[in-house]
């Protein structure tokens, strides 16, 4: 009872810090937009607010309009973009510039590198921006370059209809992207509510089938687990555009359904990509679940603490993917920093001795879920103890 | 020599706490350094010329009948 009364506490607390993190980060998002602006047309001499964009001037005389500069949003992968798009008087990209982003620094990186951002200069406000059509993405850091041609898109077609006067062509319907990983995630989950039936016979050979299923597709051929950075971008509210991102919102939905509905986990023993590749070294090695004794506490707060320290400062500094400290990503892509593959080396030796060491002791899904389920807990006691009180004034 | 079973268990719970302990590091070492990077981002942007051109603009935009243009102040 004092222990669910602790966990209880602590639980609030950790509500009220996360809603604190949102607002300050909320409050403290705004940046002076100008470097950005000079940094899409470094021949700028200045550049002067008009309707929403900015003309961009050569000189200080007044006949040196060299065109417009629009600050267009679309969505990364971590998040909104905003990018500073600048366009001639043609209605040609002029050049562009980063105002604003959520991605992880080293696909910025990447991006920066590939010279994506050159490539899209002298691209005309009639072209369709469209990765594998009219431009080329970028392997490795496909959702960023493809939210930048997006924002170049937008931003050159804001500048040609509202300050050229251009007449523009028709606005393209989002197609819906409906394919294997969304076909594999409903498949998965239907064969999770069945595996979870009391009369279902084959629960075990079920949940293996999931497992593999899951590793293989969602984990090696599409790297699409869930992991912090989608919790993160739920709470900040960066929810992506359904039609082109309906893999992420069937996940969320289904788990948030089956957790409020259900007060089951369906993701975690049954289809995490990496939850089962630590089933399936765990077979090798012959791993078991390990008592942990008078740590028990410990290394339970020690995770609890770790997943509440990466959600805070995410939504601090209102960037999803900024303390996402998953490996997965590593395993299933082979990309990560230095710190990543040892972290993943050592999760992975221990497997073979440990069942799940990662889902047990560190991973932030977790705790997540343990908050979500407490709080539902504490809901339905709250509203059952003022039923009866009710009933007991009625009688 | 045979270990006992409480022995053993004390060393699969030590062996536990210390991988724990040390993969934390690790993560927290991996979260500081991506912070590292994105305050480097951040304090890098590309250093702006001074103006100090009072903002005339001419050519074609089309302005709102109260609008007045606003001095910029470039970094």
């Amino acid at each position: 009872m004092r222990t669910r009364k602790l966990d209880r506490l602590l639980g609030a607390v950790a509500v009220i810090s996360v809603i604190i993190a949102w607002v300050i980060g909320a409050n403290l998002s705004g940046r002076d937009i100008y470097p950005s602006l000079q940094s899409a047309v470094p021949s700028a001499n200045h550049f002067t607010p008009v309707n929403g964009n900015y003309a961009i001037m050569g000189d200080e005389t007044e006949n040196s309009l060299m065109g417009y500069v629009s600050i267009a949003s679309a969505n990364g992968y971590g998040g909104p973009m905003k990018v500073a798009v600048a366009v001639d008087l043609k209605g040609n990209i002029l050049g562009l510039s980063l105002v604003q982003h959520k991605e992880t620094p080293a696909w910025i990186k990447m991006i920066y590198d590939s010279g994506f951002i050159e490539t899209l200069s002298g691209k005309s406000y009639l072209d369709v921006f469209k990765i594998g059509e009219d431009v080329d993405g970028i392997t490795g850091a496909t959702y960023t370059s493809r939210a930048i041609a997006q924002a170049a898109l937008e931003g050159g077609r804001t500048v040609a209809g509202s300050q050229l006067g251009l007449e523009l062509p028709a606005k393209a319907v989002p197609q819906i992207q409906f394919g294997l990983p969304e076909i594999t995630l409903i498949g998965l989950f239907a064969m999770g509510f069945f595996g979870h039936q009391q009369n279902f016979k084959y629960t075990k050979q079920a949940r293996w089938v999931s497992m593999l299923i899951g590793m293989i597709v969602l984990g090696f051929i599409y790297t699409r687990p869930l992991t912090l950075s989608d919790i993160n971008k739920f709470l900040l509210g960066f929810w992506p555009q359904w039609q082109t991102n309906l893999y992420w919102y069937l996940l969320m939905g289904g788990l948030l359904f089956v957790f409020t509905v259900d007060n089951k986990n369906p993701y975690c023993e049954w289809f995490c990509p990496f939850g089962a590749a630590q089933e399936c070294l765990g077979v090798i090695g012959g791993a078991k679940s390990r008592s942990t004794g008078q740590s028990r506490n410990f290394l339970l707060w020690v995770q609890r603490g770790l997943a509440w320290l990466a959600i805070f400062v995410a939504l601090l500094f209102r960037n999803p993917g900024l303390t996402s400290y998953e490996v997965f990503g590593t395993l299933f892509d082979l990309k990560g920093s230095s710190f990543q593959f040892a972290l993943l080396a050592i999760v992975l030796i221990a497997s073979l001795f440990i069942r799940r060491p990662w889902c047990n002791y560190l991973c932030p899904l977790r705790p997540v879920t343990d908050l979500y389920r407490m709080l539902r807990k504490w809901m339905i006691d709250t509203w059952k103890q003022a039923l009866a009180k009710t009933n007991v004034s009625l009688k | 020599m045979e270990t006992s079973p409480s022995k053993n268990k004390r060393f699969a719970e030590i062996s536990i706490v210390v991988f724990v302990l040390i993969c934390v590091g690790l993560i927290l070492m991996d979260i500081t350094s991506i912070m590292i990077d994105e305050f480097k981002y951040k304090f890098n942007q590309p250093a702006v010329v001074e103006s100090t051109a009072a903002p005339t603009p001419g050519g074609r935009p089309t302005y709102p009948p109260d609008y007045t243009p606003e001095p910029v102040q470039l970094r």
